[in-house]
């Protein structure tokens, strides 16, 4: 059982700052996720935490134990490595006994201890096989099974799903959350995949450039991104970012781009008005955010781009001077590549952020 | 089904025979490889085939190319007395003294090779690790130096070497030989070693860290084991390159005590002269523990110990 603490944590690596002054506080038995793009710093934020690297400024604390000078093997964590790491030269029971028998614990104990993950994982048969004779779906679990048989204070999980197919991935998705919930230990997981981290976590922590850009619940990162990164690294298909200006028309707050000058809604008009805004700006907009008509009088005008049905769905690539915009609209709606279309975005779920500084506007 | 018989696709378009080109390339290359298979193994092949000839038939001419009187009398006299003792005086005292070095040099060979195999693999993995998988101020400089040593001829080297080992009491000495066997193939050991630490996926290193294990007995658990074939071939390697080692084996050791197979074979074809036979059953004796080491290992250095080891 433990909480995790990261205090100001920094690592260096000679010039580059992996992981630049990271606070974090990971709930008992939480499900963390550690999310954002090759290079944000997510994995060696979790090496630090294993102790597989050392800290060059700041404290990691196991509940209220600073832990940060411990080497991995006095850490009481397990964890899964992308590329599973199995043993080769040991069986699947040696592997997933290699951690028990270091700690010495009694034979018999150890056999109770692999049986209950083999069984829990479905691997039971495959105990008397080596590494190289298994499929990538069962190096996967063996992994797991070496991590949980150990009963540790914290999971660790790198990218442990990155190597699977895409069907593999989505079953060991729903597997591993399960796992989470009838083993009940804290999680600490790394995925590049912000779809893995939405369905997976009770709370995500969005790395870029090795600073924390937000760290919250699925539904706080998704419904009130804290900046345009967060926003645009969120979701499927992306935001759609407008760069524009606000400018004040009789009296009244209008989004000007180009040529063209749109009206802001009611609500955001008074917020924006309340913190004295003017100046460039970027409206955001997720694709459901967006709806869309041959004709009316409001809205963003745009010739369709191209269309994409996906059964359920149609995402329609828009453009609108030269910006492309993806609108997710319903299979009814049927338009040709270059129909001129209008856009009406939904007041209660657009977005604004300062341009300069990509910081969201509340 | 066709119609057609061979018989008569035969006469419709020439014998079978004439129309199938000569593959010249499989011919030329089949003749290459007898070729060089009788460079290769003959002279060896005459050694094992004259150490079961008696001296009479050894020295016939025309050679006779296969024994007409196959006798094991050239091994039989390494544990049977009765067999030099039959000979002719003059005979009986060059062969009985020559003989009676064998056994001895055997065992020197033996001590010394398997020693140097085994400090090799003991003291060029943990020197070799290090380089592996750290980043430390003077490591590529001290990798260079150490090949660098290996650049400077051995001729140079023997005196300052000589007069060093007879300092420290190591002439003659068993210990000495191995000493100095250490010195040109450590350096080889802890870079073939490095290399092929390097290509173990570190997160196994890692994982067993996680496991519990410090880094020693990570090591031990997980990296020598699956660094398996390279320890093998490095241990082959020095054990090989100690056995047939000549030119420091002939100064370091004057007396029989230290002295190795290489030198006292050399030292059998001036004293036995004309004694093929024994001198082919001793060197045939010099080239069986690294035929068995070789064939025995063959089997251990398996291919693709590491699949599976990380994703693919």
């Amino acid at each position: 059982m433990a909480r995790v603490i990261l205090e100001q944590v920094s690592k260096r690596f000679g010039d580059v700052k992996a992981v630049d002054s990271l606070n974090l506080d990971i709930r008992d038995k939480e499900f963390v996720t550690l999310v954002g793009p090759s290079g944000c710093g997510k994995t060696t934020t979790l090496r630090l935490i294993a102790g597989l690297e050392k800290v060059t400024d700041g404290a990691i604390y196991f509940d209220d134990q600073v832990v940060s000078h411990l080497p991995a093997n006095h850490r009481d964590i397990a964890m899964v490595f992308q590329s599973y790491a199995l043993y080769p030269h040991m069986k699947v029971y040696d592997n997933i006994s290699f951690a028990l028998r270091m700690m010495k614990i009694p034979r018999d104990e150890i056999d109770r201890r692999v049986q209950w993950a083999a069984t829990m994982l479905g691997i039971d048969p495959l105990l008397e096989r080596k590494p190289r004779e298994l499929s990538g779906g069962q190096r996967q679990r063996v992994a797991l099974g070496r991590a949980i048989v150990r009963e540790p204070a914290c999971f660790l999980l790198d990218e442990p799903l990155s190597n699977l197919d895409a069907k593999l991935r989505v079953t060991m998705r729903a597997e591993l959350k399960r796992l989470h919930h009838d083993i009940g230990r804290t999680f600490i997981y790394v995925t590049h995949d912000q779809a893995e981290a939405l369905t997976m976590s009770d709370r995500i922590a969005i790395m870029n450039y090795g600073q924390l850009q937000q760290y919250g619940t699925p539904d706080e990162v998704y419904n009130q991104p804290a900046n345009i990164f967060v926003a645009g690294f969120i979701g499927s298909p992306a935001m759609n970012f407008i760069d524009g200006e606000l400018i004040r028309e009789d009296g009244r707050l209008r989004f000007q781009r180009g040529a063209e000058r749109y009206p802001i809604p009611e609500q955001w008009a008074q917020r924006l008005d309340q913190q004295k805004l003017q100046g460039a700006v970027t409206l955001g907009a997720r694709p459901e955010a967006i709806g869309i008509s041959y004709d009316g009088d409001a809205g963003l005008q745009g010739t369709v781009y191209v269309e994409e049905p996906l059964g359920s769905d149609i995402f329609l690539t828009v453009d609108v001077e030269d910006v492309k915009v993806i609108v997710r609209t319903n299979p009814e709606f049927h338009t040709t590549i270059g129909d001129a279309v209008k856009l009406h975005l939904n007041p209660q779920k657009i977005y604004f952020f300062d341009t300069k500084s990509g910081q969201a506007i509340r | 089904m066709s119609a057609t018989t061979p018989s008569m696709r035969a006469s419709s378009k020439g014998p079978l025979l004439q129309r199938l080109p000569i593959p010249w390339k499989q011919v030329f290359i089949y003749i290459a490889a007898i070729f060089t298979f009788i460079y290769l193994v003959g002279p060896f092949s005459w050694i094992v085939i004259s150490s079961f000839m008696t001296r009479e038939e050894a020295m016939s001419m025309p050679p006779h190319w296969l024994p007409e009187e196959p006798t094991l009398i050239n091994y039989q006299a390494y544990y049977n007395p009765d067999v030099i003792n039959s000979m002719l005086e003059e005979r009986r005292l060059t062969v009985g003294a020559v003989v009676g070095e064998v056994p001895l040099a055997l065992r020197n060979s033996i001590v010394v090779a398997f020693s140097v195999a085994f400090l090799n693999i003991v003291i060029g993995s943990l020197s070799a690790y290090p380089f592996a998988r750290t980043r430390f101020r003077g490591r590529t400089t001290l990798l260079v130096f150490y090949l660098l040593t290996r650049m400077v001829p051995a001729l140079a080297l023997i005196l300052p070497v000589y007069l060093v080992l007879r300092r420290i009491g190591a002439l003659n000495q068993v210990w000495g030989l191995i000493l100095m066997y250490l010195t040109f193939t450590l350096p080889y050991t802890v870079w073939i070693l490095k290399n092929y630490f390097q290509t173990i996926p570190r997160d196994l290193e890692d994982a067993a860290r996680v496991d519990r294990c410090n880094w020693l007995q990570a090591m031990i658990r997980v990296i020598l084991p699956v660094a398996l074939p390279g320890i093998v071939a490095v241990g082959i390697f020095s054990f090989m390159a100690s056995w047939g080692e000549f030119f420091y084996a002939m100064i370091l050791t004057q007396t029989p005590q230290a002295r190795t197979m290489p030198v006292l074979v050399a030292f059998l074809s001036n004293e036995l002269g004309t004694e093929y036979g024994f001198l082919t059953s001793a060197a045939v004796l010099a080239v069986i523990p690294p035929l068995v080491l070789a064939l025995f290992f063959q089997r251990m250095i398996i291919s693709g110990i590491g699949a599976g080891a990380v994703k693919g």
